[in-house]
């Protein structure tokens, strides 16, 4: 059953448009992430959900209950906020009790509950410190259990990790995963970080300029993104623009720098041209005279497991090149001999392209 | 500046290369507004003590604490204190009740005429001299004033009696006292950011529940500042009392110069340190209470 629903959704601030046409489906039990650039809509479209924003236009469905109409503290949702968001007056078992209290709950169920989920977080025998004697990971994880211990239809989070350092983001990402997988929540998690949003969905959506540019599981979104701002967005790729030469039996023959590319092709015709998606790791460093084209490095980053090439073909084109770093890496200003199979790209549809945020 | 060596900015003051001491950097920082503010309280307070135990022995009556054993013995004296304790009380109570919706109100207000006029509004009781602005409020206060005219012809009833009684003492002592009891308010509403307000929400909170368990304890030490700074006020009021409250509303405050009129320094003093000690009282409990509220926060 789909636990969340957004139909044809806009939110309009004076004359922004800041989240465009917007349908989604969230299934019950799913860890969804909304992944974007900043001002890309993604929190926006959180806040909606959690009735923190109404809708221009557009319909928020939770459960099968349409709730534009439905005030935030009547939304089977709760919020885990970017800035945490503790009660600094209240102590953890405080803070994390608040919903309960204003349910009216026995005390000792309260006691019970409170009990359970520190369990769940990892915070046992923190009941009475003050928040603000917790570490950044300990009052994330205080946030997380304030929200869930409500069991809410849908924990909705926003950018939860983004004020914590690189290695606790890790810890609390397999945390997250954990958690959710042991309380079975709905999970919508924002994030502008692409590695977090892979590594723990179950299914992500990518927005940009206020409109989804694709839905898909993470392997889906990285090995077949739909348009170029993904392609960009999500990893790194060569984005390269042919035109075909000829279609044989349902595929698009094309090259580029000489060498023979093909995609499926559906409704193409030849002359058409058509914007490809070249990840740098299907490209390959082949031995000298081996079929191909020469290429020279311009620069080179050696990344641990692999290292990642700039190199100029003689064309005076720049191809990212990623390989194992399984043997001495190349130099800058070395050339070497690359080449790819001719199913190593994917068609894209243009949008716009990623700025490098690296 | 002249030559190769560097110079420090301090150079008119001390040496090339070299700083004043950090105490004599702090001392001048510091001296002037100790000189005109903390020298003349102490010198003040031994004055008022040795009057108050008659060390300058001007009536012959024996240094000591005589003056003080007069002063408890005569329920006159406890009466009027009440009176001052009761009134101060009051009006803090109902200018922090007032100033707090309009800190609230105020933490909302974009524009930026509109916030302009709302300072100037608030602050315009400063503006007047205190005895016009005592006088201002007989005119309106009094049986044929604007208030009872308007009551009159809108309701048909009798005059209210407002000046020459505590009513009319405290609505002119919250009437000056109110932008102090703002300030401090607005001060620590903007330090709260909204997003508690939010949480709270979230959480399944009314928005009177937020007011209630979120906004207003975090708000509170914002709360007692102001109170601190309008019981001091309000209890050491003079000319509103005399003028609104006519002779028939006493306060300590009149008492102490109604003495020194009589040349009666010595009872003067002990009203004065009596008054003085009160209010420190008032503000020692009530720091408490903020301290208490911050230590429920950090344990």
């Amino acid at each position: 059953m789909a636990d969340i629903v957004l139909s044809a959704v806009d939110k309009i601030f004076g004359s922004d448009r800041v989240v465009s046409n917007v349908d989604l489906t969230v299934e019950n039990g799913e860890f969804f992430s909304l992944l974007g650039p900043s001002g890309c809509g993604k929190t926006t479209t959180l806040r909606m959900i959690a009735g923190l924003e109404t809708p221009t236009s557009g319909d928020v469905t939770i459960r099968g209950q349409r709730m534009n109409d439905v005030p935030i503290n009547k939304r089977p949702t709760n919020l885990v906020f970017q800035k945490m968001a503790l009660f600094p007056h209240l102590d953890v078992f405080e803070n994390v009790a608040f919903g309960l209290r204003l349910k009216r709950l026995p005390g000792a169920e309260i006691k019970r509950k409170v009990g359970d989920i520190l369990d769940v977080v990892s915070l046992t025998g923190f009941e009475k410190r003050a928040v603000s004697q917790l570490s950044g990971g300990q009052q994330q994880r205080v946030a997380i259990a304030r929200a869930l211990v409500n069991e809410p239809a849908v924990l909705l989070l926003d950018e939860p990790l983004g004020a914590l350092d690189l290695k606790l983001q890790l810890h609390l990402q397999r945390e997250l995963r954990r958690i959710q997988k042991a309380t079975g929540t709905t999970f919508i998690y924002v994030t502008h970080n692409q590695a977090e949003a892979l590594s723990m969905s179950d299914r992500l959506a990518v927005m940009n300029g206020g409109k989804i540019e694709q839905i898909g599981t993470p392997a889906e979104m990285y090995l077949r993104p739909a348009t170029s701002f993904v392609a960009s967005f999500i990893g790194r790729t060569n984005l390269i623009e042919a035109r075909i030469d000829n279609v044989t039996s349902g595929a698009a023959h094309l090259s580029h720098e000489g060498l023979p590319l093909s995609v499926p092709a559906e409704e193409l015709g030849a002359g058409e041209t058509v914007m490809l998606s070249l990840r740098p790791e299907r490209i390959e460093i082949r031995a000298p005279g081996a079929e191909g084209i020469d290429a020279t490095v311009t620069e080179a980053e050696f990344m641990g497991s692999t290292v990642l090439y700039r190199m100029k073909t003689a064309s005076d084109r720049t191809l990212i090149v990623q390989t194992l770093a399984d043997r001495a890496p190349l130099r800058d200003g070395e050339s070497a001999r690359i080449g790819w199979a001719p199913d190593a790209a994917v068609q894209i549809r243009q949008t716009s392209v990623a700025e490098d945020i690296e | 500046m002249s030559g190769a060596t560097a110079t420090p900015l301090a150079a008119p003051l001390a040496a090339p290369g070299r700083v004043l001491p950090r105490w004599v950097r702090l001392a001048l920082l510091i001296g002037p507004g100790f000189f005109l503010i903390v020298l003349p309280f102490f010198g003040a307070m031994v004055m008022l003590g040795t009057y108050s135990l008659n060390l300058r022995d001007a009536n012959g009556m024996g240094m000591g604490l005589s003056l003080w054993m007069d002063f408890a013995s005569d329920g006159f004296n406890w009466s009027v204190l009440w009176n001052s304790v009761r009134i101060a009380g009051i009006s803090t109570i109902l200018s922090v009740a007032l100033a707090y919706p309009v800190a609230a109100a105020l933490l909302r207000v974009r524009s930026r005429a509109f916030l302009a006029f709302a300072y100037i509004a608030l602050f315009s009781p400063l503006l007047m001299s205190m005895v016009s602005r005592a006088y201002g409020w007989l005119l309106l206060l009094s049986d044929n004033g604007f208030v009872n005219q308007t009551l009159g012809l809108l309701f048909g009833i009798d005059p209210i009696r407002l000046v020459f009684n505590e009513t009319g003492v405290i609505i002119a002592i919250v009437h000056v006292v109110l932008p102090y009891a703002v300030l401090p308010i607005l001060n620590t509403m903007t330090q709260v950011p909204p997003v508690y307000r939010e949480a709270a929400l979230d959480l399944g909170a009314s928005g009177w529940t937020v007011f209630r368990r979120v906004t207003l304890p975090l708000t509170l030490p914002g709360v007692i500042v102001a109170a601190e700074i309008i019981f001091a006020l309000s209890a050491s009021a003079f000319v509103t009392p005399s003028l609104l409250g006519g002779g028939r509303v006493l306060t300590l405050s009149q008492l102490v110069y109604e003495n020194i009129g009589m040349i009666e320094w010595g009872m003067a003093a002990v009203q004065a340190i009596v008054l003085l000690v009160t209010a420190l009282a008032v503000l020692f409990v009530l720091e408490r209470v903020n301290r208490a509220t911050h230590a429920a926060r950090e344990s």
